[in-house]
């Protein structure tokens, strides 16, 4: 998967692209305590070109929500592809994010 | 005060001198009991009832012989009266002299111990000779005594017991690992097999080889059950292998006699013999061979009737050389042969008559265009509802060999890998491959669901069956007609679903969301261990209209 992080914008970006599952963990959350240490109190998450979820990179996704929502913030999911919402419903946890469907850009 | 009156006096006066020494021995009895509740190991236990005995009895010395030997108390006193001493049939009083040749007073008492009888010698130095009323107290304490012991033998040989049944149980396991947990895979054939012991294990078996583009099997059964059977099924099982991966044989009936030949000696000796049909099927043909020793039932089901295969070979073990005759079969597409054992058939109901093979051929008749696996448990289910609450005869095999219809081809793959993260992505092109070249939409959600739920169970696989420690992960897949059948087999830890808090739908919870996510994909899922492997079966039935 590839990850990239934008940080131009009011909060903080990560576009997630590709499989988004057990394997790459470890690198989205160096990537997400980043960001956190750096006092972003919001993140926001593009999974809008993610081909593959399974249910471990849900549980980060939840863990995050959380450590996040501790902090004050928010965790906000752009444009959730498919696959991902799929697990969503599988496991009816999409009202437990807090999920935007934007079109074109960002401002 | 006249005469007349101390009679009754006298009389009362015993009375109450009877009623202290009861309540006193009474009171012993229980400071001897009291000390054994302080105390877990048996040695320390008796030595001590011994030490207590010596104070409530006012001994000098105290010897407890039989199933071992125990003393307390001043010992050369001891030497002193020990040995040559006949056990008494009642507790008895004797005087004896000690090694300064001054008298020393012994008062003797039976220990009921089991069959035997043990004996607890109290001795007293000088002339203090025991009373009526000591023995009584002593007898007491001989009672204790022989309860203590009696107790620990039942328990030493409870846990003799724990310890036999455990590795009976060990034992049976392996037993069963004998037979085949992967089913094998041959062009223009469907392949079923399941053995059901009616203990942990059991003397029917069944077991495969391919060899040269031909499938190998057999199924047999070994007289008798339980772990004696399952000991020969091994040594039968292991000799029809060896007999499969080492010899060249021009047809089954050839196979047949070098394993009866391997097996003859073992079973002369051991007084048994061995049912077992054993055969061959070509890959890509409908024909089939096969050499019937003596077992039952054996069908051959076709569209329009069902044939029974009879035996055309004694059971093994009865002849040294066996000579007996293949038959050739030739199956349409559809058609079936069923290898099962007389579990099936001669399972009685809780009304007395069997199962049967009516109701045997019955099952199978319709069978022509459900999915094999569904077919086969079918029988099994049908047997185990016939049974209600009547016991379980005997163990329940049964093989299917179905010949792959033409229309409806039938693809089959397998693969192996890894157990580690990045390796479960290979199973997305392997799936593709299974699934076939269709594009349709249907086929496209039919992709999505199966390597979800195949990628959610194998990420299981490899961190909690392996524990992230490596290992391998075998799929094995069947596209039907009518549905997709995916085995995963791995030799990890066994699963434990007590171990996974289930979610509830709708809660954020960190982690557990797998399997729940899997049986909302599939339409089934299945798990067995069997033997150290870990079979995972997970079903998608489809629908083409």
């Amino acid at each position: 998967m590839r990850i990239q992080v934008d940080v131009h914008g009011t909060t903080p970006l990560m576009i997630l692209e590709g499989r988004f599952d057990a394997h790459v963990i470890a690198d989205f959350r160096v990537n997400a305590e980043e960001l956190i240490s750096a006092n972003h109190r919001t993140i926001e998450v593009d999974l809008s070109q993610v081909v593959f979820m399974d249910s471990s990179a849900l549980a980060e996704i939840l863990r995050l929500t959380r450590t996040i929502r501790d902090g004050g913030g928010d965790l906000v999911l752009r444009n959730p592809s498919h696959p991902v919402r799929v697990i969503f419903e599988l496991t009816a946890l999409d009202t437990a994010f807090t999920i935007v469907y934007t079109t074109g850009n960002r401002s | 005060m006249t005469e007349g009156d101390d009679g009754p006096r006298e009389e009362a006066e015993e009375l109450l001198d009877a009623l202290v020494a009861a309540q006193d021995r009474l009171l012993a009895v229980y400071q001897v009991t009291r000390a054994l509740a302080r105390i877990r190991d048996h040695e320390e236990a008796v030595g001590e009832i011994l030490t207590e005995t010596l104070r409530l009895t006012g001994s000098d010395g105290a010897l407890f012989q039989g199933a071992g030997c125990w003393s307390a108390g001043d010992a050369a006193l001891l030497t002193a009266v020990e040995g040559g001493v006949d056990v008494p049939p009642r507790h008895a009083v004797a005087e004896s002299r000690g090694a300064n040749g001054l008298p020393v007073a012994v008062a003797l008492a039976p220990v009921p111990v089991g069959e035997d009888t043990c004996l607890l010698t109290l001795a007293r130095s000088g002339r203090r000779a025991y009373q009526t009323s000591d023995l009584k107290l002593v007898e007491s304490i001989a009672a204790v005594l022989g309860g203590l012991i009696n107790l620990t033998q039942l328990h030493r040989a409870g846990v003799e017991r724990a310890r036999i049944g455990r590795e009976h149980e060990l034992a049976s396991t392996l037993a069963q690992a004998a037979l085949h947990t992967r089913l094998p895979t041959i062009e223009g054939w469907q392949v079923y097999a399941r053995c059901d012991p009616a203990n942990l294990s059991g003397g029917d078996f069944y077991t495969f080889a391919g060899r040269e583009g031909d499938l190998w099997f057999a199924v047999g059964d070994v007289a008798g059950k339980g772990l004696p059977a399952a000991t020969v099924m091994t040594r039968a099982v292991a000799a029809t292998r060896g007999a499969f991966a080492l010899g060249s044989f021009p047809d089954a009936a050839a196979a047949l006699a070098a394993v009866n030949a391997e097996l003859f000696d073992f079973l002369a000796n051991a007084g048994l013999f061995i049912t077992m049909v054993l055969g061959r099927v070509g890959a890509g043909t409908g024909t089939l061979e096969v050499c019937n020793a003596g077992h039952s039932p054996v069908l051959l089901s076709g569209r329009d009737q069902a044939l029974a295969v009879a035996p055309s070979a004694p059971p093994l073990g009865i002849v040294e050389e066996l000579r007996g005759k293949t038959m050739v079969l030739e199956l349409e597409p559809g058609d079936l042969l069923a290898l099962g054992s007389d579990g099936m058939t001669d399972q009685e109901s809780p009304d007395g008559p069997m199962f049967g093979h009516d109701r045997f051929r019955a099952e199978l008749a319709g069978g022509r265009d459900r999915d094999l696996t569904e077919l086969g448990d079918r029988v099994f289910e049908e047997v185990t509802r016939y049974a209600g609450s009547a016991p379980v005869t005997d163990d329940r095999t049964l093989v299917l060999l179905r010949r792959g219809s033409v229309e409806g081809a039938m693809r089959e793959s397998s693969m192996e890998f890894s157990a580690d993260l990045a390796s479960v992505r290979g199973i997305g092109p392997w799936l593709a491959d299974l699934l076939g070249e269709s594009v349709s939409d249907e086929t496209a959600a039919l992709f999505e669901r199966l390597e979800l739920a195949l990628h959610e169970l194998c990420v299981n696989i490899v961190e909690h069956a392996y524990q992230g420690s490596g290992g391998a992960i075998t799929l094995s897949g069947v596209m039907a007609p009518s549905s997709v059948t995916i085995q995963i087999v791995d030799s990890g830890q066994p699963f434990d679903e007590e171990a996974v808090a289930t979610p509830v739908p709708g809660v954020p919870q960190v982690g557990g969301y797998g399997l729940m996510i899997v049986r909302k994909l599939v339409d089934e899922v299945r798990y067995a261990r069997v033997g150290q492997e870990n079979t995972w079966t997970i079903q998608i039935k489809c629908n083409k209209s």
